[in-house]
C-alpha cells in the first residue's frame, strides 16, 4: 500500500470516524519497499492541496522517514496572496513555484515507496487492518459493523 | 484576417467552419455525452449544428470560442483534439457544403471562395464516396467523384497514401416496411425454391415480387449528402487493445471494453486525476481510467476478485496492468466495504482535510450474478435482530479463547443489502470525497416497459449530467453521470439529505430487499407478479 494512500484511510468503524484518534492510522511491523514509478508531476501537482499535512508527518515519522518529506505542504505557499488571481494564474504560478526537485522527492515518498507487510492500526479502538503483500484489508468483524 | 483560410475556419459562420463528425451506430445514446465530456476536458466549447441517434453523421462547430491564451489555436486543432479522444466517433471531417441532391451540393461547392482549395493544388489526393443505410456500385462511386472534376486539384491522385482525402457521404432514408418486405420476397423465394423447385408457378410469381422489390429499392435516394476533407481520426482502436478476449484477467461480470472506456472518459478521466472504483471486481473501470491517464484506486468487498488467484495482485488486476503497460498509474486496490469505508469522509471524520477524489466508476452490484451484500451477520433469530436488520451482538467472538476476527483465515461475515440503500450510500460518499466538479459515473439497471418507475437517485450537491441507456432484451441498464456542484454540505443540508434517503426496504433475504433482482427472476411479468403472489404460485410455473 502506497504512502498516499493512507493519507486518504481513517478507520473503518463507524463511530471512530469522529474521534481525532482515528486518523491517520498508525503503522505497525512494516515492512518498506521501493518501487519506482514513472515521475508523474501532473499528478503530484494536482493532488498536493488534498493532503493532510500533518497526517503525512505522522506517517513518515513511524517510518523514519521524515527526511523525505518537506516540513510544510508546498501547496500553502501557493495559497498567499493568491485571492484575486484567476485559475489560470494559480495554475501557472505552481508550476513556477514548486520546484521539480521538491516534486520529485514528493513523487518518490507518496507513489514509490509502500508499505508491503504489516498492520494499520486505529489510535482510538486499536483495530489492526492488516496488510499483505501490498493489499490492506478494512474488513470488520459484525460486532463493529 | 484578409483571406479566409479552411483551417483557421471563419469568424463569418459560412459552412466550411463547421465539421462533420463520422459516428458509429452502437451505443448511440452514449455518443452525444462523449463528445460533449471531451469538449469540457479540452476547455473548447462545442455546439451542435445536427445531431440525430439514428444518424451516423453530426454536424458540430468551435463555439463559443476558445479564450485567446489556449494552447488550441483553431477551431481545426480544437476539433481534432476532440475527436482524437473519442471511442464512438469514427474521424473527423471539415465540412464545405451539403445539400439534399448533387445539383444543389455542387452549386454550394462552386460558390465557395477559391482561397479554399489553395492548399490542396498540389498535394496527392484520393475521393472516396461512403453511403449510409444505402449503396453505390463502383460505375456509380465514380460518376459522382467525376462530378467533382471542376475543382482545381492539380496533384496526383494516390489511393494508398494520399495527403488529402475528400470524402462524399451519402445518408439514405432507413428502409421503409414495405422496402424490408420487399427485400424479403427476393430471399424468401430463394428459400422456397431450394425446398420444393418443382413449383413453376410459384417460380413466376416470385419473379414478379423480384421485379416489385427491385423498384422499390431502386427508387431509394440519399436525403443528404455531405462533402468533406478528412482532417483527423479518433481512438476506437482503444477498443481492440483492450478486448476482453485478449485480456489476461477477466470474469463473467467484466464489464465490456468499450463501455468501460466510455465510462472513464464521460467521469472526465485524464492525465493528472485520481479516480476510484469502489466495486471494482477484476478491475475493468481501474483499467479504462488508466488507459485515459488518470491514477487509479480500486476497492472491493471480495479482495479475490482482484487478486485473481495469488495472494498479491500479480495474477489478477497486476497482470492486466502489465499487459497494457499501465502499472504506472496503479494507485492501491483495497479489500473495503463501501458502506463501511475506511476512505476519508469530508464532514462525517475528524480529519479537517479537503475532498480528494477527480473520479469516481463503478458497476455496483445489482444482485443478480453476484451477491449484493455488505459487512455484517446474516440473521438468523429474529429476536437478535435490529430495526434496520443488523444483529445485535455485543463483542467479538471467541474460539478456544482468542477473538474469532484476529485469527489470519477470519473472512468477514456479509449480509444481503437493498440496492436503493447501496445507491444512497455511493451517492453521499461521492459527495464526502469528490472534489468540486468532479464526477461520478455508475451504473443500474432498470426493466424495461415496467409499470413501476426506478427512479433516478439525486442527491442536493450532485447535478446529473447524463443519463445514457443500453437496452437487452428485457432489461435495460443505464449509466447516470454525476457533476459535484461546489460548496461543502451544511448541517441543514445534511437534514435535508437525511430526509431524501431512500428508506432501507424492509425484509432479510436478498429478493426482499432488492426490487430488481426480484422482477429479474420472475421474467419482468409485473402484473402477474402481484396476481401471482395472491395465488401463492410462482410465475416461472405459470408462464412455462
Amino acid at each position: 500500500m502506497k504512502l498516499l494512500t493512507v493519507n486518504f484511510l481513517t478507520c473503518a468503524v463507524k463511530t471512530c470516524k469522529t474521534s481525532s484518534e482515528s486518523y491517520p492510522l498508525h503503522f505497525r511491523d512494516a515492512q518498506l519497499e521501493q518501487n519506482p514509478q514513472t515521475f508523474n508531476p501532473l499528478f503530484i501537482r494536482n493532488i498536493l492541496s488534498r493532503l493532510d499535512w500533518s497526517a503525512l508527518t505522522t506517517t513518515a515519522n513511524e517510518l523514519g522517514l521524515t527526511a523525505m518529506l518537506p516540513d510544510h505542504n508546498p501547496a500553502d505557499d501557493m495559497m498567499v496572496d493568491s485571492e484575486g488571481a484567476t485559475e489560470e494564474e494559480k495554475n501557472r504560478a505552481k508550476d513556477n513555484v514548486i520546484s521539480e526537485e521538491v516534486l520529485k522527492k514528493l513523487h518518490t515518498f507518496l507513489v514509490d515507496t509502500a508499505v508491503i507487510e504489516g498492520k494499520l492500526v486505529c489510535g482510538n479502538c486499536g483495530f489492526e487492518y492488516p496488510i499483505k503483500e501490498g493489499v490492506g484489508n478494512f474488513l470488520l468483524p459484525p460486532h463493529l459493523v | 484576417m484578409g483571406s479566409a483560410s479552411p483551417t483557421t475556419g471563419s469568424a463569418t459562420g459560412s459552412t466550411y467552419s463547421a465539421y462533420l463528425i463520422r459516428l458509429t451506430q452502437s451505443h448511440s445514446s452514449f455518443r452525444r455525452p462523449e463528445l460533449e465530456a471531451l469538449a469540457i476536458k479540452a476547455g473548447v466549447g462545442l455546439s451542435f449544428l445536427s445531431y440525430d441517434d439514428n444518424s451516423p453523421y453530426c454536424i458540430v462547430r468551435i463555439s463559443p470560442k476558445p479564450p485567446s491564451d489556449t494552447t488550441l489555436v483553431n477551431d481545426h486543432d480544437a476539433v481534432r483534439s476532440i475527436v482524437a479522444q473519442s471511442i464512438l466517433a469514427k474521424g473527423v471531417y471539415e465540412l464545405y457544403a451539403v445539400a439534399p441532391t448533387y445539383e444543389e451540393l455542387h452549386s454550394q461547392v462552386r460558390g465557395l471562395p477559391a482561397e479554399i482549395w489553395q492548399p490542396f493544388k498540389h498535394v496527392s489526393f484520393k475521393f472516396l464516396v461512403d453511403a449510409f443505410c444505402g449503396k453505390r456500385s463502383i460505375p456509380e462511386q465514380r460518376e459522382i467523384i467525376e462530378g467533382f472534376s471542376y475543382l482545381p486539384l492539380k496533384g496526383s491522385i494516390s489511393l494508398k497514401n494520399p495527403e488529402e482525402e475528400f470524402v462524399v457521404f451519402e445518408e439514405w432514408d432507413l428502409l421503409t416496411p414495405e422496402q424490408h418486405a420487399a427485400l424479403n420476397i427476393g430471399t424468401g423465394f430463394r428459400v422456397a425454391q431450394s425446398l420444393c423447385n418443382a413449383e413453376n408457378i410459384a417460380e413466376q410469381d416470385a419473379t414478379a415480387g423480384d421485379i416489385a422489390a427491385a423498384a422499390l429499392i431502386s427508387d431509394r435516394k440519399p436525403k443528404r449528402i455531405f462533402f468533406t476533407r478528412y482532417i483527423g481520426p479518433s481512438q476506437r482502436n482503444l477498443i481492440v487493445k483492450h478486448d476482453l478476449k485478449k485480456r489476461p484477467y477477466i470474469s463473467t461480470t467484466s464489464m465490456d471494453a468499450e463501455l468501460a472506456l466510455i465510462t472513464a472518459s464521460l467521469a472526465l478521466a485524464a492525465p493528472g486525476k485520481l479516480f476510484l472504483d469502489p466495486f471494482t471486481g477484476t478491475g475493468g473501470f481501474m483499467i479504462a481510467a488508466a488507459e485515459l491517464g488518470a491514477v487509479v484506486l480500486g476497492s472491493d468487498i471480495d479482495g479475490r476478485s482482484f487478486r485473481g488467484k495469488g495472494t498479491g495482485l500479480t495474477k489478477g488486476i497486476g497482470a492486466n496492468l502489465k499487459r497494457y503497460k499501465l502499472t504506472d498509474r496503479f494507485g492501491d486496490c483495497l479489500t473495503s466495504d463501501l458502506t463501511n469505508t475506511p476512505f476519508r469522509l469530508r464532514g462525517l471524520d475528524s480529519s479537517k482535510s479537503s475532498r480528494w477524489l477527480d473520479g469516481i466508476i463503478c458497476d455496483p452490484p445489482y444482485g443478480i450474478r453476484e451477491g449484493l451484500k455488505v459487512l455484517g451477520r446474516r440473521l438468523q433469530d429474529p429476536d437478535e435482530v435490529k430495526a434496520d436488520g443488523r444483529v445485535i451482538h455485543e463483542g467479538p467472538y471467541y474460539v478456544d479463547g482468542v477473538a474469532s476476527h484476529t485469527l489470519p483465515d477470519f473472512i468477514a461475515p456479509k449480509r444481503p443489502y437493498s440496492f436503493d440503500a447501496m445507491l444512497s450510500d455511493i451517492l453521499d460518499f461521492a459527495t464526502r470525497t469528490l472534489v468540486d466538479c468532479g464526477r461520478l459515473a455508475f451504473w443500474m439497471p432498470v426493466a424495461n416497459d415496467s409499470d413501476e418507475e426506478f427512479p433516478v437517485p439525486i442527491h442536493p450537491m450532485l447535478e446529473i449530467r447524463h443519463s445514457c441507456i443500453q437496452v437487452f432484451n428485457k432489461w435495460s441498464r443505464r449509466l447516470l453521470v454525476y457533476e459535484r456542484i461546489p460548496g461543502e454540505v451544511s448541517d441543514d443540508l445534511a437534514e435535508q439529505i437525511k430526509g431524501l434517503k431512500v428508506s432501507q426496504a424492509a425484509g432479510r433475504k436478498a429478493d426482499e430487499l432488492n426490487q430488481f433482482r426480484r422482477m429479474y427472476f420472475r421474467g419482468f411479468h409485473v402484473e402477474a407478479d402481484s396476481a401471482v403472489e395472491k395465488a401463492g404460485h410462482s410465475p416461472e410455473i405459470q408462464h412455462g
